[in-house]
């Protein structure tokens, strides 16, 4: 099966028992990296990236089903995925004890801690920079500034209106530059 | 008039200490914020009006919109070419029954018959209705609470009372000094209370040999001239017994002395 069929086929051939393995493989080959660079964005290792995205992906399955498509799927696929990440980030701060304000400092140190991280390269200055942000606002960024979501679909992704979404991606942007440039 | 001369007549006018108070501001602004606000807002606008997210970024940011939007992040060989047939593994597992989560676990296991080896005594089951309905009722034992015997807080309440009563003596007659046992504490202790004037009135009279000079001094010549006439034919030796006998306790030596000067 191409992974170049609409999402309604898809989804069609989901709610038949015949067919719903195969449009479910599909469907994960479709948003597969997509989903994955969303999370692993927010939650910087691989294995917690790979854990939320197993969680995500078991929603799926079991909510598909159910889609009522009043939007897109990948808006859909979105929200499970922020949802399951800001979840998880919120259970890594009560197991660790750290308050709010700490979990961006863990998350800079798992940036650092990374086998591969180089403070002189600007990709890793800016994930650091990113990291600075609030939770939300780091999704906003992500959305925006690497997947390009028009603020029509961002606003059904995170049930926030588009004029509040602005503001925030403009202020975002306006931190991690600040803290490019002092840093 | 400003309008400040305005406020500060109104202020003035309602006899407001306000009207004293120099007008500063005290807050702080960055260095060279005017200077750039008008370009900032306009790019904003821009920003907001622009048909594509790239060219968004590029009026709020030319510094991240010509910055390279690789992540630095790294992805095990081949782990998207085999995520959806694990996934698939995954749901295929949640939706198994209990004969096909042991076959996938253990084929072995899955293998074995599932009798149990242990046997029952026959007529088990058939009598254990009327074993459990006969051996469930049993008397009911009196219960006894520790507090449910009266003497035992009636005895507890008596200990507490005497602790208190005795803790109570205890410190109330540690003041107590007893005459027979501490003389001397207990003479100067009772010494305090007499008043400076009583004292003084009664050190004159411990003074015995004057004491009874001032007593003979005292009596009437004439007086002392009538005893002599009537004691002028009774034997000395008769005077001197009758002084002994009539010895008083009270005052022994100022009387025996008062006399010998009498008969004198």
């Amino acid at each position: 099966m191409s992974t170049s069929i609409s999402d309604s086929e898809l989804l069609e051939q989901f709610r038949n028992p015949l067919t719903k393995e195969k449009a479910y493989t599909a469907i994960i080959r479709k948003y597969q990296e997509k989903l994955y660079w969303h999370i692993r964005r927010m939650v910087i290792e691989h294995d917690d990236a790979n854990d939320v995205l197993q969680n995500v992906l078991i929603r799926v399955w079991k909510g598909l089903e159910n889609f009522r498509e009043d939007s897109q799927l990948y808006t859909w696929l979105y929200r499970v995925a922020t949802n399951e990440c800001l979840t998880y980030l919120e259970q890594q701060k009560k197991r660790s004890s750290v308050s709010l304000s700490d979990v961006g400092t863990g998350l800079e140190n798992k940036i650092k801690a990374d086998k591969h991280f180089d403070a002189n390269k600007v990709e890793w200055k800016l994930q650091l920079a990113i990291q600075q942000l609030p939770e939300k606002q780091r999704v906003v960024f992500g959305l925006r500034y690497y997947d390009e979501m028009p603020y029509e679909e961002m606003s059904r992704v995170l049930e926030t209106s588009e004029g509040a979404l602005k503001a925030s991606y403009h202020h975002a942007v306006k931190k991690i530059e600040d803290y490019m440039l002092n840093h | 008039m400003t309008a400040q001369n305005n406020i500060l007549q109104e202020l003035k006018e309602l006899e407001s200490n306000l009207a004293g108070l120099a007008m500063s501001n005290p807050y702080q602004v960055p260095a060279g914020y005017f200077d750039d606000l008008a370009v900032q807002v306009l790019n904003r606008i821009k920003a907001l009006e622009a048909a594509t997210a790239t060219e968004e970024l590029g009026y709020l940011s030319p510094m991240l919109g010509s910055a390279s939007k690789q992540l630095p992040y790294q992805v095990p060989a081949g782990y998207f070419d085999g995520l959806s047939e694990s996934m698939m593994k995954v749901v295929r597992e949640s939706n198994q029954t209990s004969a096909e989560e042991l076959e996938s676990l253990s084929p072995l296991l899955s293998g074995l018959k599932k009798q149990v080896p242990f046997t029952v005594p026959q007529g088990y089951f058939e009598n254990l209705a009327a074993d459990i309905a006969t051996t469930s009722i049993k008397p009911e034992t009196k219960v006894v609470t520790l507090s449910s015997r009266k003497w035992f807080r009636y005895a507890a309440a008596a200990v507490v009372t005497g602790v208190i009563a005795m803790a109570g003596f205890t410190f109330l007659g540690k003041d107590k000094v007893d005459p027979s046992t501490d003389s001397h504490a207990w003479v100067e202790k009772n010494v305090k209370k007499v008043s400076t004037e009583k004292i003084e009135e009664f050190v004159p009279l411990t003074d015995e040999e004057k004491t009874i000079k001032e007593s003979i001094a005292s009596i009437p010549a004439g007086k002392i001239q009538n005893v002599k006439e009537l004691m002028k034919d009774v034997p000395e030796n008769e005077i001197e017994s009758l002084l002994n006998d009539t010895e008083s306790l009270d005052n022994p030596y100022t009387e025996t002395a008062a006399d010998e000067a009498v008969m004198n």
